[in-house]
């Protein structure tokens, strides 16, 4: 066990963790930031999506010890017009099913307009092919996606 | 076991079920669909062979055996308008059409779905690139939430008739997470076309009846694509070869 | 027989190695341009031993035929399901640094370094033969430009190509050390980099 200063959603958090410790386990049981969700502990799913200095990252495939100084944003902490321009799309088409894989789903999304304005529906596939959904919501995942685009201007 | 095969619509003068109970090792229980998944996947590709049997195009055939029940006649007249079924598809392209009523227990509740399901060459592989779904569930109180359990339901059901594969070695398990049981993902979902009916039935159930008709249907676009008679789930990959 | 030095024993590609720098000379100088078939077999037989190392898993995974990668000693296709992109490190969106992050993490079961990504379509290997590749590898059309000092650095010097000898828990190590596959690479350049048949 070792003290760990995390820079999270903007605030510097001390824990007492192991360095080996999953980034994930640290943000829900450590921090009580149980946004971020657990699917499958391998990146495989998506679910644990987190971005560190802006990129995103499976929170579940990265040890605190590599997290370094790097600025870890949840979906608690996420900002700027692309969060919100993604929030609202996903709000009005209604996406969530069951809802557990969502917070991936959005993250990823968000990096996803960070990165290309327009994306097709291919650029979108490629994208979101690492967040999987049980529920299949994917075709408003989709649809959601062009329609925070719109909101963007792109 | 034999849900949507008991209660099946189509008019069969004699007709009767009987069920062997079969121990097996592995306890068997419910999942999203509960008995219809697997029944419907045979019973339809039964029907399927019939058609072909008797030469008869699949959705004339499925018409002429549910002459008796103008509910039934009206999804599949809906769906196979929309999909222009009457109209061959592209060269290297393939169609398949499947019906089912999902009967609820003790016959609470009947909703009725037919669908289309469109194979489009991609290289070597046909891909699913359209499913066609008309439904009749009674009165509609949120077409959004039906519309939603429609999208979902259809990809729920692309992933057990594509990937879920369980195996056992020594009496365990082999699959462990998403590598060796994968999910459908976004780029394997289809283009989805709900066809809401309108009804002054009552609300009927609606979470679980998309699902069993998907399989049965990509099943008979293979057929006809391929000339290989599918009759597992999940569908072998190599399948899908052109 | 021919004597071909193993990735495997560093020895034996060391003495190998002083010996056929010399012979290669002298060859070199007393055939000009038709080596005596001796010479061509033993620089294709250093070539198949290299080979071993090529067509490993480790490497074949991440130089896929196609834009999706493969992964695990079986070679199944790469779950998430991502692609190339433009640049080898995933398309926008989904960068190969979402889950390979800066070493590997054996708890989540994820290999990892600091520059995780594919090799460009056009160093394409998985299901080609050895020949194949061979042929490939030595053209700068394909090999990223290189010049064959260039691609011995590479392939004797590159982190991420070392990464197939120390690919974390669950994956079998690509055979021998990056060195010795080096000094193998090294010995069939010197030995005139003949290729096996195609």
């Amino acid at each position: 066990m070792a003290t760990v200063t995390l820079r999270i959603n903007g605030a510097n958090r001390s824990l007492e963790v192991d360095g080996d410790t999953p980034l994930l386990w640290a943000l829900r049981d450590h921090l009580k930031l149980t946004g971020t969700k657990f699917g499958c502990g391998e990146a495989y799913c998506g679910a644990c999506t987190v971005f560190v200095d802006g990129n995103p990252v499976r929170s579940c495939s990265l040890p605190v010890s590599q997290v370094g100084n790097g600025a870890i944003t949840t979906i608690e902490g996420i900002s700027g017009p692309e969060a919100a321009a993604v929030q609202q799309a996903w709000i009005a088409r209604d996406v969530p099913q069951c809802g557990y894989c969502q917070s991936g789903q959005i993250m990823s999304a968000i990096a996803l307009l960070k990165a290309i304005r327009k994306p097709t529906d291919r650029g979108i596939d490629l994208a979101m092919g690492g967040n999987l959904c049980r529920c299949a919501t994917y075709v408003r995942i989709r649809a959601a996606i062009h329609d925070a685009a719109r909101a963007l201007g792109g | 076991m034999v849900d949507g095969i008991y209660n099946q619509s189509y008019r069969l003068p004699n007709f009767l079920v009987e069920t062997i109970d079969t121990p097996l090792p592995v306890p068997v229980y419910f999942m999203r669909s509960v008995g219809s998944t697997a029944a419907v996947f045979f019973w339809e590709s039964f029907i399927s062979d019939l058609a072909n049997r008797a030469g008869i195009d699949q959705y004339t055939y499925r018409r002429n055996m549910l002459s008796h029940d103008p509910l039934a006649l009206r999804v599949l007249d809906v769906v196979a308008a929309a999909a222009h079924w009457t109209t061959p598809p592209a060269p290297g392209h393939a169609r398949g059409i499947s019906y089912n009523c999902y009967v609820g227990r003790g016959g609470r509740f009947k909703t009725y779905v037919a669908q289309v399901v469109e194979l489009a060459p991609d290289g070597d592989r046909l891909v699913l690139k359209r499913v066609f779904c008309a439904v009749d569930p009674g009165l509609v109180i949120n077409p959004n939430t039906l519309t939603a359990q429609i999208e979902g339901g259809i990809g729920f059901a692309l992933t057990t008739a594509l990937h879920s594969r369980i195996t056992f070695a020594n009496g365990v398990v082999e699959q462990s997470n998403f590598d060796s049981y994968p999910l459908l993902a976004i780029d394997e979902m289809p283009e989805i076309v709900p066809l809401i009916l309108p009804s002054d039935r009552p609300p009927q159930g609606f979470g679980e009846v998309v699902l069993a008709p998907v399989a049965p249907a990509i099943a008979q676009a293979l057929l006809q694509a391929t000339g290989r008679r599918i009759d597992v789930m999940p569908l072998p990959a190599d399948a899908f070869r052109r | 027989m021919l004597r071909v030095p193993s990735v495997a024993d560093m020895t034996l590609v060391r003495l190998l190695l002083s010996v056929f720098g010399l012979s290669a000379c002298l060859v070199a100088a007393a055939f000009g341009q038709s080596p005596p078939s001796d010479a061509v077999a033993r620089s294709v037989a250093l070539f198949r031993e290299a080979g071993k190392v090529l067509q490993h898993p480790r490497c074949l995974n991440c130089h896929p035929v196609g834009d999706r990668p493969t992964q695990n000693d079986t070679m199944r296709p790469h779950i998430s399901r991502v692609v190339r992109g433009a640049d080898g490190h995933g398309p926008p969106g989904l960068p190969c640094s979402a889950c390979h992050h800066a070493a590997n993490y054996d708890a989540a079961h994820v290999p990892g370094h600091t520059d995780w990504h594919l090799a460009p379509a056009s160093m394409a290997w998985a299901g080609k033969s050895l020949g194949a590749i061979c042929v490939q590898i030595k053209d700068p059309a394909r090999n990223g430009g290189r010049d064959m000092a260039a691609l011995l650095r590479h392939v004797s010097e590159d982190s991420l190509v070392g990464w197939a000898w120390s690919p974390g828990a669950g994956r079998t190590s690509a055979p021998g050390t990056q060195a010795e596959f080096g000094a193998v690479m090294r010995a069939w350049a010197e030995s005139g980099a003949h290729c096996p048949p195609e």
